[in-house]
């Protein structure tokens, strides 16, 4: 009799489990991008990190770790850095590894149109370099020395063009100057046509530094 | 059964909302390794312009900020003559001032000069009017021309040139002038071989349809290389031996590193596609071709079926 509730109560419980498991995997189905998007930045993803506890909810980055801010940044450029990582042409730091490892190419496509969403909110903050310097090299370049302007491919106030020209404007000094200083010990490599490592290798370190700073002191709105 | 429920409990748990997942909180700021010190590259040779930020105050310094500013952008600073989206800084780039881009510096000293063009020993002027007639389709601009002598336009745009040239020696050859001719290989160019160039290595920023990048504001980013916004069909660079220089000696951006075969074949690609007519052709295309196409360029060839020269203007 115990043994008959017994499988009464499992097969009870298989059932509901199954109805749980389908309905969870219904509600899922249905979710559109944006919110699995949207789902994926706020808590994450089975043992991947939620971005938002490293590029805020509202994508604003972290500007004194260096960890960049994403919001209103082109979809499609976050998603390449992405499978770049995944495919090893830009390193990885270690918060990053799981999070791109652990997200299939729909995830990663979803949460890159989230943040690709939302409005960019860094205004402009100060950071260490000489902002007049960075300025030229951003405006103007330093053509004796085979430096063309950052603006010259990332836009008009390094607002970004495109899907290979991301924004800078805004974006934190340091992670500036980590991405320059990786290409320019070629150890970031997915930069299309190699474009950023030949530029990367004429910049001196103090020349890096003031990009960075001038970026950061624009805020998202390109100085404007 | 037992076993049936564990694995339930796993499937289960499998199905968590994903609320439960661990996030990381307080990540580590991570740290890169000093940069290792590499020089920068020597300067170029022939001479180095001065700054813009060294342009002085002053009526004379607000004229070369002028001049600077419809160099680096023409439709937008010289509204009335651009019939096309190209800036002078398209092909004189870094606003003319690099060596082997025909830089301006070293073609201030060089004028008045005869010019095999027009058979005749043009000004400065008059070669900025050609500039503008050319390589940026002043025939389809408001006014339907090129500046006329005497153009604010043309005045700023000389006092910007002069001001680059500060110390270089008038009447010098200097090097690093025009765009230098790279060996045209033993059997020549190919078109086709040219597009492999073309889509591997330009159309990045020039559009695979060669219609160039303009960004969210409209602005012309990368210049067309082709169609109606494009240099027409008397713009020296038309000529494939002008073009595969430009190219050799400037692209792609800041890397330049085509081979000269390659320099030359998307040369050629580039300039077997459609543009605005030659501003010259007041007859038959063919009478044209003869009398200014003696040169290195496929003005007047059959491509794929068509005559090239034909042109092709902007919509109205």
């Amino acid at each position: 009799m115990l043994q008959r509730m017994f499988q009464k109560l499992s097969l009870f419980l298989i059932t509901a489990g199954v109805i749980v498991t389908a309905s969870t995997i219904w509600v899922h189905a249905q979710d559109d991008p944006a919110t699995a998007g949207a789902r994926i930045a706020s808590s994450g993803f089975g043992g991947v990190p939620a971005c938002a506890s490293c590029h805020g909810l509202t994508g604003q980055g972290n500007p004194a770790a260096g960890f960049p801010a994403l919001a209103g940044l082109n979809a499609q450029y976050l998603e390449r850095q992405m499978l770049d990582m995944k495919a090893g042409t830009r390193p990885l730091n270690p918060a990053m590894g799981p999070a791109v490892q652990g997200l299939d190419a729909a995830q990663i496509q979803a949460v890159s149109a989230f943040y690709a969403s939302i409005p960019s909110v860094a205004g402009p903050a100060v950071a260490g370099g000489d902002v007049a310097r960075g300025k030229e090299l951003v405006e103007q370049g330093d053509w004796d020395h085979g430096i063309p302007a950052c603006a010259q491919c990332h836009g008009p106030n390094v607002m970004g063009i495109g899907i290979n020209f991301p924004r800078l404007a805004g974006q934190s000094s340091m992670y500036v100057a980590n991405q320059i200083g990786a290409w320019k010990r070629d150890e970031r490599k997915n930069d299309v046509n190699g474009l950023m490592g030949t530029i990367a290798k004429r910049l001196s370190d103090a020349d890096i530094a003031a990009v960075g700073a001038y970026m950061q002191s624009l805020g998202e709105g390109g100085g404007k | 059964m037992k076993v049936i429920m564990f694995v339930l409990f796993v499937v289960l748990a499998g199905c968590l909302p994903d609320k439960s997942s661990p996030t990381l909180s307080s990540p580590a700021a991570v740290t890169d390794k000093p940069a290792e010190v590499i020089p920068v590259a020597a300067p170029t040779t022939g001479h180095i312009a001065p700054k813009l930020s060294e342009i002085p105050e002053g009526p004379f310094g607000d004229s070369v900020r002028r001049g600077a500013a419809i160099f680096f952008d023409t439709p937008a600073n010289a509204a009335n003559f651009a019939g096309n989206s190209q800036s002078c800084s398209n092909c004189h780039m870094g606003g003319g001032r690099i060596a082997d881009s025909s830089p301006m510096w070293a073609a201030w000293g060089m004028y008045p000069a005869y010019r095999k063009k027009n058979n005749r020993v043009n000004t400065m002027e008059e070669r900025l009017q050609g500039c503008f007639t050319f390589s940026q389709n002043a025939p389809a601009s408001a006014s339907g021309g090129a500046p006329p002598k005497g153009d604010a336009v043309l005045v700023d745009l000389q006092a910007y040139i002069f001001w680059l040239s500060k110390d270089v020696p008038i009447g010098k050859d200097m090097p690093g002038r025009g765009f230098p001719t790279p060996t045209k290989p033993a059997t020549g160019y190919s078109v086709e071989r040219g597009k492999v160039v073309f889509d591997a290595q330009c159309a990045l920023c020039h559009g695979a349809e060669g219609q160039g990048l303009r960004t969210a504001e409209d602005h012309q980013q990368f210049p067309p290389l082709w169609g109606p916004e494009s240099y027409n069909w008397g713009a020296g660079m038309h000529r494939v031996n002008t073009s595969a220089g430009f190219i050799k000696a400037n692209m792609p951006l800041g890397k330049a590193d085509l081979s000269d075969q390659e320099a030359w074949d998307v040369a050629a690609y580039i300039n077997s596609k459609p543009r605005p007519k030659d501003p010259r052709q007041v007859g038959s295309l063919e009478d044209n071709d003869t009398k200014n196409h003696d040169e290195d360029c496929l003005y007047g060839d059959s491509h794929e079926g068509k005559t090239l020269g034909v042109g092709v203007s902007r919509a109205l």
